[in-house]
């Protein structure tokens, strides 16, 4: 019984694995990426200015009014965010009109308070949004897909641990070239060792989706209307006064004030930001918030004043309903937006073994049976050269795709048109072909071209990066600049570790070719990736 | 603060040392030639590698705070964990080269 239990488990996690472990994969990645999306901004926006922190939140402020009241005095609501950490690092205004798609945006200079002026880029915003947003799909089928896939990978996790018979006794094993077992061995590895993490992030993913999951505790209350829906997430989330303008113009009492009132409960550098409601209205509302970041608690607290007088009208603190902190805590640690250099490198590592989780069990699923079917008469199954063909595309061809979005962002010129979406389909486009390559070529050949064109994509972007701009190694090292020097290392230790992988992928080849010719009888399954060149042709 | 970080991160990697030298199959590994524990001596490595686990813990909660410094722990534990478990592979590799045994067989 016991044994049909785990049988029937193991049947799960493979299925489960596999079946959406592609848009998984592209998942991890682009969930990795997210956890530098700042810094990606940053050096994809080279002209920019380094961030400013550190600045006097009232004359920031002031400098964001003023861009407001120049650009939109109209607007039905004003919104500046200050520049207080690693999440934000320019003074940003935001405004928004009474019609939807009436509205606009600008990073300023905190201390000048000019718009900032850069190149028209996705930057790592864009990429972190294809995580959850993926690209070229519409918004339901997207919020669906996801959350079936994260779905699929819980159960994917819970069965991995049910299955798992040698939890512990095999906790630090990794046994090197034994082949499928050696895949075995690192997918357990990089699962079990970073189990918290993986548990975690898939766990706060679903409650992410939560309420596209179950729209029906929506509906009950709320009724099942968009209307309707929409006024359920005003009310639990927006936290917002919601008054109506008067229509008798007042002037707007000055931001000063209730900086200073919220910055005597939270300290002046505990200041988010502020919203500002029907400005220049009798009616207007001033919505000081402070710091989402400040702890794994995703919510910030807030005061609420009179915007013409400058009365506090309401005080509202971070975590009032226990099940609404429950869930922002959770959804706080899935994008850990508080976490400092030192947790944020650790998220990096583990969400890059959860990536490594992804491919090892993609590749183990094809190693398996193309080990259990080289002997077969027919040989090996077509649906099992399908699985091999897209691992190869997607494990490798992804983020050589992500390379060309940033080769796109240096080699695009300036002025041309649609600029940031091209990025994007530099990057699809990329993946596309190398997909294609995978397909046509014999399958080892595919992995070592794929992991070389990696190596080159990545490690050249340093060089491309010296040549299209100033601030390249040479000048960033000296001058303790680390978001550009961490790019530009990172992409080379990138390089380094899929020439590295191209390279022994290349030895391998080239001794086994040479045992198969000297001892043709034997279906030998040392290397799962180098193997059948000889039963293949 | 650096000096702190690196006291976690040798702890954490000292912990699971500890824990994987108390497994037979890993001492083996780890110091060839020597004798197999007495059940003593592995129950003490055991409760010293926790301690030194927990002595992690305790660091990252000083260091960050209880609500981060747990979450920080738990990567740190991945961290010394991964460590362990590769320098137990590089091992294992280099004594069956030593042996003569080809890699990949």
């Amino acid at each position: 019984m016991k044994d049909g239990f785990r049988q029937s488990m193991a049947w799960l996690h493979t299925w489960m694995g596999l079946v959406l472990g592609w848009l998984l994969y592209f998942m991890f990645v682009t969930g990795t990426a997210g956890y530098l999306d700042t810094e990606i901004d940053r050096w994809m926006t080279p002209e920019a200015p380094p961030a400013a922190h550190g600045v006097d939140p009232v004359a920031a402020a002031r400098h964001g009014l003023d861009w407001l009241g120049r650009e939109a005095p109209r607007a039905q609501s004003w919104s500046v965010s200050l520049p207080v950490d690693r999440n934000s690092p320019y003074l940003r205004a935001f405004w928004r009109g009474e019609d939807r798609g009436d509205r606009g945006r600008a990073e300023l200079d905190a201390t000048t308070g000019a718009p900032i002026e850069a190149r028209d880029t996705g930057g790592g915003q864009r990429l972190y949004r294809m995580h959850w947003r993926l690209q070229y799909l519409p918004g339901d089928l997207v919020a669906w897909l996801i959350s079936v896939a994260t779905l699929f990978m819980f159960v994917a996790m819970v069965t991995g641990v049910i299955v798992h018979k040698k939890i512990f006794k095999d906790f630090f094993t990794f046994r090197l070239g034994k082949g499928q077992r050696s895949w075995l061995d690192a997918h357990n590895a990089v699962s079990v060792l970073s189990l918290p993490f993986q548990l975690m992030i898939t766990y706060s993913g679903l409650i992410f989706m939560m309420f596209t999951c179950m729209p029906l505790f929506v509906t009950a209350f709320y009724g099942g209307s968009e209307e309707a829906r929409q006024r359920f997430f005003d009310e639990a989330f927006s936290g917002r006064s919601e008054i109506e303008a008067a229509g008798t113009p007042a002037e707007l009492t000055d931001i000063a004030g209730p900086l200073a009132r919220a910055g005597a409960r939270w300290g002046m550098d505990g200041i988010g930001g502020f919203e500002i409601d029907h400005p220049g209205d009798a009616n207007a509302r001033i919505n000081v918030y402070g710091l989402y970041t400040a702890g794994p608690l995703r919510e910030a607290p807030g005061m609420v004043f009179d915007g013409v007088s400058g009365e506090l009208l309401e005080t509202r603190h971070a975590g009032e309903s226990a099940a609404k902190a429950t869930r922002d805590v959770f959804l706080g640690l899935h994008e850990g937006m508080f976490a400092g250099p030192v947790v944020r490198a650790l998220y990096l590592f583990a969400s890059v073994l959860g990536t490594a989780m992804i491919a090892t069990g993609l590749v183990l699923w094809s190693a398996k049976r193309r080990q259990n079917q080289a002997r077969r008469p027919g040989g090996v199954a077509r649906g099992v050269v399908l699985v091999e063909r897209l691992n190869i595309g997607t494990v490798v061809g992804l983020p050589v795709g992500i390379a060309a979005y940033f080769w796109a962002n240096r080699l695009l010129p300036a002025d041309f048109a649609a600029r940031a979406d091209w990025e994007v389909h530099a990057m699809f486009l990329t993946w596309a072909a190398m997909l294609v390559h995978a397909a046509v070529r014999p399958r080892t050949r595919a992995w070592i071209e794929q992991f070389s064109v990696a190596a080159a994509a990545f490690a050249l972007i340093p060089v491309l990066n010296a040549l299209t701009t100033d601030r390249h190694l040479a000048q960033s090292l000296p001058a303790g600049d680390w978001v550009f020097a961490g790019f530009d290392l990172g992409m080379l230790v990138l390089g380094a570790v899929a020439g590295l992988i191209a390279w022994q992928l290349a030895t391998r080849n080239a001794v086994e070719e040479g045992a198969a010719v000297s001892r043709p009888g034997r279906a030998d399954a040392a290397t799962v990736l180098a193997t059948d060149e000889s039963v293949q042709h | 603060m650096a000096l702190v970080w690196v006291l976690i991160l040798a702890s954490a990697y000292a912990g699971f040392g500890l824990l994987a030298l108390a497994m037979e199959r890993h001492r083996r590994t780890l110091l060839p030639g020597s004798r197999a524990w007495t059940a003593v001596a592995r129950r003490s490595l055991r409760c010293v590698g926790a301690l030194c686990l927990l002595v992690s813990l305790v660091g990252c909660v000083v260091a960050l705070g209880t609500a981060i410094g747990v979450v920080g722990w738990s990567g740190v534990l991945t961290v010394g964990a991964m460590a362990v478990m590769g320098q137990i592979s590089y091992r294992e590799a280099g004594q069956r080269r030593g042996h003569g045994v080809r890699r990949g067989r």
